[in-house]
């Protein structure tokens, strides 16, 4: 396998309730003569016919990072875990892989009788796995759902979906456990026993909905991150199971960054919502974003890298539909991960090169003499350019894309 | 041919869609040729005629996207290179409230003059950027490295630009920050730092560019430079009624100063009626044909715009369906069309027992004595129309039977209670034609219809049921309705109508259906309307967002003015979809004065001229 595509679906909020107090985008009934202003719906034309790639987008896996519904309802969690089911076939995907978001369960028991996860478990198929094959699937759940994370194997590839929301509707309402998420000191030593048990993968993926840890730049006054989500990095960035993508939901604000640690530092990808209504602060930084994550395990080994990818993007917007994402709100179209640059060091071999140039170098020009450099996260990229400005190299990056570098500088 | 695409049908509206987009779904409507011409052309239409998309399809990236059947018949490589320059809304609602204070007035032109050529420029080396680069067919420019930083070089002298990068993004990166400048400057002015706003315009020499004399610097500096380039280019102005109007009459003005086999085209959009237009068409003025010709997207004859209707509906079918049924076939015969049936086909539609047209007569014969007179009046026998050699009496039958349609569909027998009786989904209205007549030639209609069909699995079907198809045509025409609804209108100044200018629609709607189906039969009641002078100016007002909306069309005959600036001495018919709500056929007969109309009108007593409210 030279690489693992990944489809990264989050926060979907499906609602069966009228009125804009559900605040999504995504309703099981859309308004009459408008079928196709519902970004779930639409996805389906999307994945067939991207406006910017030639071929239809397929996937080796579909993952779900929860809150497919909006304060547990029961229809509209069915629709999207079926418009899921489809995504998955759709796709060509092996496994459609999720996880419970705090919306999913009905922690508050407006629909059932003291049984958070009655409706989620009668999900059909089960929940939080699909791959078709129905013992394993059933299996996958009773794991899952006994204790609070599951394993999934697609080729190279090793998944974890964590339910950061497990212990929602426990405890009295002063302890507010739904309003944040928890993985437990013994989950975490359970997960370790079952990653130690077998040989380290090409690639891990962790599948959770809350964040592991706060998220800095955004919603300053929010403490929902995950309890415990410190032990489960430290497990994480161990070395000792291979590299680590984490991808999760519940902010709705779309980021990709490395997270706490050394050289295996995991990479967090923020996944932003697919189709709450994105409202207050949110509603100018981040868009309805869909993603396709592709993991290139052949450049990684060719690199020398022990984990290299780049992220396609879709924007969603009312009235407009799925487009490359160019609104400079989330995720940019193509973004890369994978290669953490020495930033000095990186200016000084543009530098070099540029000198040489005729007029200017284009960015791709740049990647072909560095490749490596064509696995940087935004951040890094957008810092990169600084760096080479301050250091009088010339750069042209709108919304901190490197697009061309001056040639015959410094 | 590719599957159908929905995604970029998804968006109706052009404006978000990128060149390619745009190309994927595109069927040339007839005017494409003459737009495609090396004159200066403007566009007419209202909302959803498909402007944007037409002008959009003039860049070179649309162009080589476009792989359509028809491609080879229009002689695209043969024109112009059309870089078009989108509508920013936001930045006139800031020079509208500039221009609204006396006091920054004077500011206001000549920033909207500095923002507009700023977008020019940006999208012509848009466009430019992408001639040159590798994906590029038609219009293919060679521009080597050195060569482009030398371009640049030459343009950025001339436009005042300071780019970072001698590259073509690189000046296209400055001009964008330029228009950022610009609106920083208006928004000095705005909160009142005059001193500091008149300095910032000394200082930037940028604002008095004239746009043809940098256009033509460019294609001059790209004819040395690059060893293949376009020789002509088109600036493409998409909704020119939104620029500023001083702006606008430059701009048309220009189509007279510039001649066409310069190397400079115009092709502007305009909706119907554009203010200030009139005032703009002086003896001096570029004159039609001479300086400039016109494209029009509404069809005041709804059989004009069927072909086009046709190529739409057909091109989409053929994505969606296995088979190859044509339009008339998955949607069926059109009564509102059945006059065009002659020889065989008429007697056909007029044999006893089971013509649809004998039918329809027999049916309503024998529930409406008025018709039963007229029909003797005028020496018809039912039974054997098929025998008739007059040619004026068979053309009477053609007509009487637009009528009877829908009274036989609408009227209760005489003698009922209640004269109307409802029907929920009037089969009169389905049909191939008349699906084409409802959606008045435009797309956004089309293809919404052909989309909500398929979504519903109707497209599956042999053929797509008559109620199902009406069933759409009136949730299309709710939705405009409401549409309509958010239009402000205020027949009294004390009381906004609560319908907005759907309410004065709807009187002339109540009105010609009152002739039609209430009063006794008459084989020609009015269905259309002129305007008077003596209307007032604010129910002119109401009329022209009307007209620019698609809801009234202009019954251009030969001889009309093809630019209005005012209504009056004008004739309209209500376009069809809302002919349709009112239970009237799809016809356009004789015009009456919309002050009979209102006068006459019961309902409408709040649509008299405002008067001055005394004691106020």
């Amino acid at each position: 396998m030279n690489e693992l595509k990944i489809a990264v679906i989050s926060d979907i909020h499906a609602s069966d309730q009228d009125g804009e107090e559900a605040r999504t985008h995504v309703r099981t009934s859309p308004p009459s003569g408008q079928p196709l202003r519902d970004p779930l719906r639409s996805l389906d034309h999307l994945l067939d016919d991207p406006l910017d790639l030639d071929e239809p987008i397929r996937a080796d896996v579909l993952l779900c990072a929860g809150d497919m519904t909006n304060q547990a309802r029961p229809a509209a969690l069915e629709h999207a875990w079926n418009a899921l089911v489809r995504f998955r076939e759709k796709l060509g995907a092996s496994a459609l892989v999720a996880t419970a978001g705090n919306h999913d369960l009905d922690s508050r028991f407006s629909y059932t009788d003291h049984d958070t996860r009655g409706v989620m478990l009668e999900l059909e198929p089960s929940f939080p796995a699909y791959t078709g094959a129905r013992i394993v699937d059933f299996n996958t759940s009773n794991h899952y759902w006994a204790r609070d994370y599951a394993v999934v194997k697609i080729g190279a590839c090793r998944i974890v979906t964590i339910n950061s929301a497990a212990f929602h509707g426990v405890g009295d309402q002063t302890h507010m456990e739904w309003k944040h998420g928890r993985v437990t000191s013994r989950t975490v030593a359970r997960l370790r026993r079952t990653l130690a048990a077998e040989p380290a993968p090409a690639l891990n993926v962790l599948l959770c909905h809350h964040h592991p840890f706060r998220i800095g730049d955004v919603d300053l006054d929010d403490y929902s991150e995950m309890r415990g989500g410190e032990e489960l990095i430290e497990l994480l960035r161990s070395g000792n199971f291979g590299r680590w993508l984490v991808i999760h939901g519940h902010k709705h604000y779309a980021r990709m960054t490395y997270g706490p640690g050394g050289s295996n530092a995991p990479l967090v990808l923020s996944a932003g919502s697919l189709g709450a209504d994105l409202y207050g602060e949110l509603s100018g930084r981040t868009s309805n974003q869909f993603y396709l994550v592709r993991c290139r395990l052949d450049a990684a080994e060719e690199l020398g890298m022990s984990l290299a990818g780049t992220v396609d993007a879709w924007d969603w917007a009312p009235n407009i539909g799925w487009r490359p994402a160019t609104s400079g709100l989330g995720l940019p179209n193509r973004s890369g991960f994978g290669h953490i640059p020495d930033i000095p060091g990186t200016v000084q071999q543009i530098a070099h090169i540029s000198e040489a140039a005729p007029a200017y170098l284009s960015w791709n020009e740049v990647c072909q003499t560095y490749p490596k450099l064509a696995y940087l996260i935004p951040e890094d990229e957008a810092a990169l350019a600084e760096a080479l400005r301050r250091s009088g190299v010339e750069v042209l990056s709108p919304n901190g894309k490197i697009l061309q570098i001056r040639g015959g500088s410094k | 041919m590719k599957p159908l695409r929905t995604t970029t049908y998804e968006s109706f509206n052009a404006r978000s869609k990128r060149p390619r987009e745009v190309a994927e779904t595109f069927v040339p409507p007839q005017s494409f040729r003459t737009l495609l011409t090396n004159t200066h052309t403007v566009v007419i239409g209202p909302r959803g005629s498909g402007k944007t998309t037409l002008l959009k399809m003039l860049q070179p990236e649309a162009l080589d996207a476009w792989s359509d059947e028809s491609r080879d018949e229009f002689p695209l490589s043969a024109g112009y290179c059309g870089s078009f320059v989108g509508t920013d809304i936001v930045w006139r609602e800031q020079l509208d409230s500039l221009k609204a204070n006396p006091r920054t007035a004077k500011y206001a032109d000549v920033l909207s003059s500095g923002a507009f050529v700023t977008q020019v420029l940006r999208s012509l080396l848009r466009t430019l950027r992408y001639t040159a680069s590798s994906e590029a067919i038609i219009f293919r420019t060679v521009l080597s490295r050195s060569a482009e930083a030398e371009l640049v070089r030459s343009l950025a002298d001339a436009w005042y630009a300071t780019p970072s990068l001698p590259s073509l993004a690189g000046l296209e990166l400055s001009l964008h920050q330029r228009a950022g400048r610009i609106g920083q400057i208006a928004e000095e002015l705005r909160v009142g730092n005059e001193a500091l706003a008149s300095a910032l315009l000394e200082a930037h020499p940028y604002l008095a560019i004239d746009v043809v004399q940098a256009t033509d610097f460019m294609i001059e500096a790209l004819g040395v430079l690059a060893d293949s380039r376009p020789d002509r280019w088109a600036i493409v102005v998409d909704e020119l009624e939104l620029a500023p109007r001083r702006l606008r009459s430059r701009l048309f003005r220009d189509l007279r100063s510039r001649s066409s086999d310069e190397r400079i085209l115009f092709k502007f959009s305009l909706t119907p009626q554009t203010e200030g237009l009139a005032s703009d068409i002086t003896p001096d003025a570029p004159q039609l044909g001479q300086d400039y010709e016109i494209v029009h997207l509404t069809y005041p004859h709804k059989v004009e715009g069927y072909v086009f209707s046709r190529n739409l509906v057909e091109s989409m079918l053929s994505r969606i369906r296995a088979d190859d049924w044509p339009a008339s076939r998955v949607f069926g015969r059109s009564e509102f069309d059945s006059g065009r049936r002659e020889g065989v086909e008429f007697r056909a539609e007029y044999r006893a027992p089971n013509g649809a047209g004998y039918k329809r007569l027999t049916s309503l014969a024998a529930k409406d004595r008025s018709f039963s007179a007229f029909v003797q009046e005028h020496g018809l026998d039912l039974e054997r129309l098929t025998e008739l050699t007059d040619g004026r009496r068979a053309a009477d039958v053609r007509k009487a039977r637009y009528i009877a349609a829908v009274r036989d569909t609408f009227r209760q027998p005489d003698g009922s209670k209640t004269t109307l009786r409802t029907v929920k989904n009037p089969v009169v209205y389905a049909g191939e034609t008349n699906f084409y007549a409802l959606c008045e030639g435009n797309p956004r209609l089309l293809i919404g219809v052909v989309l909500s069909l398929m979504n519903a699995g109707q497209l599956e079907r042999r053929d797509v049921r008559r109620n199902v198809q009406v069933r759409q045509y009136f949730e299309a025409a709710d939705r405009f309705r409401n549409r309509l609804r958010t239009v402000p209108f205020a027949p009294d100044t004390r009381r906004p109508a609560k319908d907005g200018v759907l309410s004065l629609l709807d009187v002339i709607g109540a009105y010609f259906a009152d002739r039609v189906l209430r009063d006794p039969f008459n084989i020609d009641p009015p269905l259309s309307f002129s305007v008077g002078r003596e209307i007032p100016e604010h129910v002119h007002a109401a009329l022209v967002d009307a007209l620019n909306l698609g809801a009234i069309i202009y019954m251009r005959e030969k001889g009309d003015p093809e630019l209005i600036d005012k209504l009056y001495g004008r004739r309209f018919r209500l376009c069809y979809l809302l002919a349709m709500w009112h239970k009237l056929p799809l016809i356009a007969t004789r015009p009456i004065s919309l002050s009979s109309i209102l006068s006459t009108s019961a309902v409408s007593p709040p649509l008299q001229p405002v008067l001055p409210l005394e004691n106020e």
